[in-house]
């Protein structure tokens, strides 16, 4: 080891940094503070016409304008209702069928391929169809919403399924447990953690198809306002009918955040 | 309870797991499964506790279990098998709910279990807040809510580290001191077997048979006595020798598998 016969003595090199993301919240809030500053100057400078893109102080005024008329209750409540029928009639037919094909083997020879063949086609395709079978009312927006839903609700429940560790199956077997005990105590909560980020997936798609459904053809709602106000040419309505979808989607995601954590506390 | 297993053949496929295994344990009695790893003897206890159906053969049992035996063969796993959204009380609550017992007796069983395994402190704690040994204390508490005439022990303590496994076999010892139930006790550790068994069968490698059925003809609490210990350690090594010669070939084969 020590052939010059001098022992050399040197500092050992670390070189374990880095690949450790921390959370730095300030950084965040500053990059948003900054982007909104950067978007007032363009446009109060009049760099950007304020036909296409009002400043955000613009924008502000007409959420408020909307929210003291009652224009945005009207709108928003239509979509409440119309995604909250959707999102429930959905999830309960996509998780009962989900669960039929995670548990009988002929129920997913009949069910995955049908919906290996379905869930690909973009819902909002169905629509028109849809109002031919239940007419320009309520009925084929909540059905085209239900439909989005449905489909990564049934994938995301037999995944979820699939995913419970057989040995949990056999213990509860081994101890005689009824097989009704078995789904509802080991298989769906343990199917849970799936279920819910399938719920994560189709609250985006329900967003998504309710805004593009109301845009073809409802009188309120915040896709027919959003129509509405690019017809009119108001740019701050409609940014602020934008900025409306935006905080619906991260509260809805701030919903199922919560629910998560109460609901998989065990993880 | 009696519990025999004759001529148990079983088969995944083409591969032949188990051959033409008759085994039987007496009322009373432990006797240790042992052999290398992948000659069946995990498939062998899911047969013996009705959750694997053999190919061929029959496991018959033999008495009457007691008036308080809600699941006469009851399993101790190798990964405990608790349930993660359960805290340690709903775990042994959840073997029990389905047996029309008064809430009473209900909550008088899991108590009694918790505090035959030193759990009651931690009745409230989630599986993942516990360790691997109080993890597996938990599925004991959870065998002997219910019990058993018949344990089946499934490598219970090859999860754990080597101290927790010493603290375990005790315990194990202990359970049975009590009761005197029948135990299948499968491990690849002949320690474990000379420590516990009264006989010890080897299992060959792939496909398994019988290969011998060792009698350890000291009593259970007197193994470790200094005259008993030439005559244990003899046992052991004898045991060893035929396991070690099994589980050379076993491990070869397994490279030629893969």
């Amino acid at each position: 080891m020590n052939r010059s016969g001098t022992a050399r003595e040197r500092k050992l090199v670390f070189r374990g940094g880095g690949f450790a993301i921390e959370q730095r919240t300030w950084i965040s809030i500053l990059a948003f503070i900054g982007l909104i500053a950067l978007w007032e100057l363009v446009t109060g400078t009049g760099l950007v016409s304020p036909i296409f893109l009002p400043s955000p102080m613009r924008v502000l005024r007409a959420l408020w304008d909307l929210a003291v008329s009652g224009d945005l209750w009207r709108h928003m409540s239509a979509s409440l209702v119309r995604i909250g029928y959707g999102w429930v009639i959905g999830t309960a037919f996509g998780v009962a069928v989900g669960l039929m094909i995670g548990l009988f083997t002929v129920s997913r020879a009949v069910g995955l391929p049908l919906v290996a063949a379905l869930f690909p086609i973009p819902k909002i395709a169905l629509l028109p169809l849809l109002i031919l079978w239940l007419g320009i009312g309520e009925g084929s927006k909540v059905a085209t919403i239900a439909l989005s839903v449905f489909f990564p609700t049934v994938i995301a429940t037999f995944s979820g399924v699939d995913s419970v560790p057989r040995n949990l199956i056999r213990m509860a077997q081994s101890f005689n447990v009824p097989l009704w005990r078995i789904v509802s105590q080991v298989l769906v909560p343990g199917a849970l953690p799936g279920m819910l980020a399938g719920v994560r997936i189709s609250i985006a798609a329900a967003l998504l198809v309710l805004v593009a459904a109301e845009m073809i053809g409802a009188q309120y709602g915040i896709g027919a306002f959003l129509i509405l106000t690019g017809n009119m040419m108001q740019p701050d309505r409609l940014m602020a009918g934008v900025v409306v979808v935006s905080v619906l989607g991260l509260a809805m995601s701030i919903i199922v955040s919560t629910v998560e954590r109460r609901l998989l506390r065990w993880r | 309870m009696e519990i025999a297993l004759s001529n148990i053949t079983h088969r995944f496929g083409d591969l032949t797991a188990l051959e033409n295994v008759s085994l039987h344990a007496h009322e009373g009695e432990i006797v240790a499964i042992i052999g290398p790893s992948g000659c069946g003897k995990s498939t062998l206890l899911g047969i013996a506790g009705g959750i694997l159906k053999p190919t061929a053969g029959e496991v018959v049992l033999r008495g009457v279990p007691a008036a308080d035996t809600l699941n006469e063969i009851t399993f101790i796993f190798q990964d405990f098998s608790l349930l993660p959204w359960l805290n340690v009380r709903d775990n042994v609550a959840f073997v029990l709910k389905h047996h029309s017992l008064g809430g009473a007796e209900l909550q008088r069983r899991v108590a009694d279990a918790l505090e035959r395994t030193n759990l009651t402190d931690f009745a409230g704690a989630l599986p993942k807040q516990l360790s691997g040994g109080m993890r597996q204390r938990v599925g004991i508490a959870r065998a002997l809510a219910v019990r058993p005439a018949v344990f089946l022990m499934d490598e219970p303590l090859s999860a754990l580290d080597a101290q927790t496994r010493e603290l375990l076999l005790d315990d194990i010892v202990a359970l049975w001191q009590r009761d005197h139930p029948t135990i299948l006790y499968v491990t690849h550790n002949f320690q474990e077997a000379i420590r516990l068994a009264d006989r010890v069968c080897v299992l060959s490698r792939r496909p398994g048979r019988v290969r011998e059925i060792i009698d350890i003809p000291v009593p259970r609490d007197s193994r470790a006595k200094p005259e008993n210990q030439a005559k244990v350690a003899a046992l052991g090594e004898r045991l060893w020798a035929l396991i070690k010669e099994e589980a050379i070939v076993a491990d070869r084969e397994l490279v030629a598998h893969v």
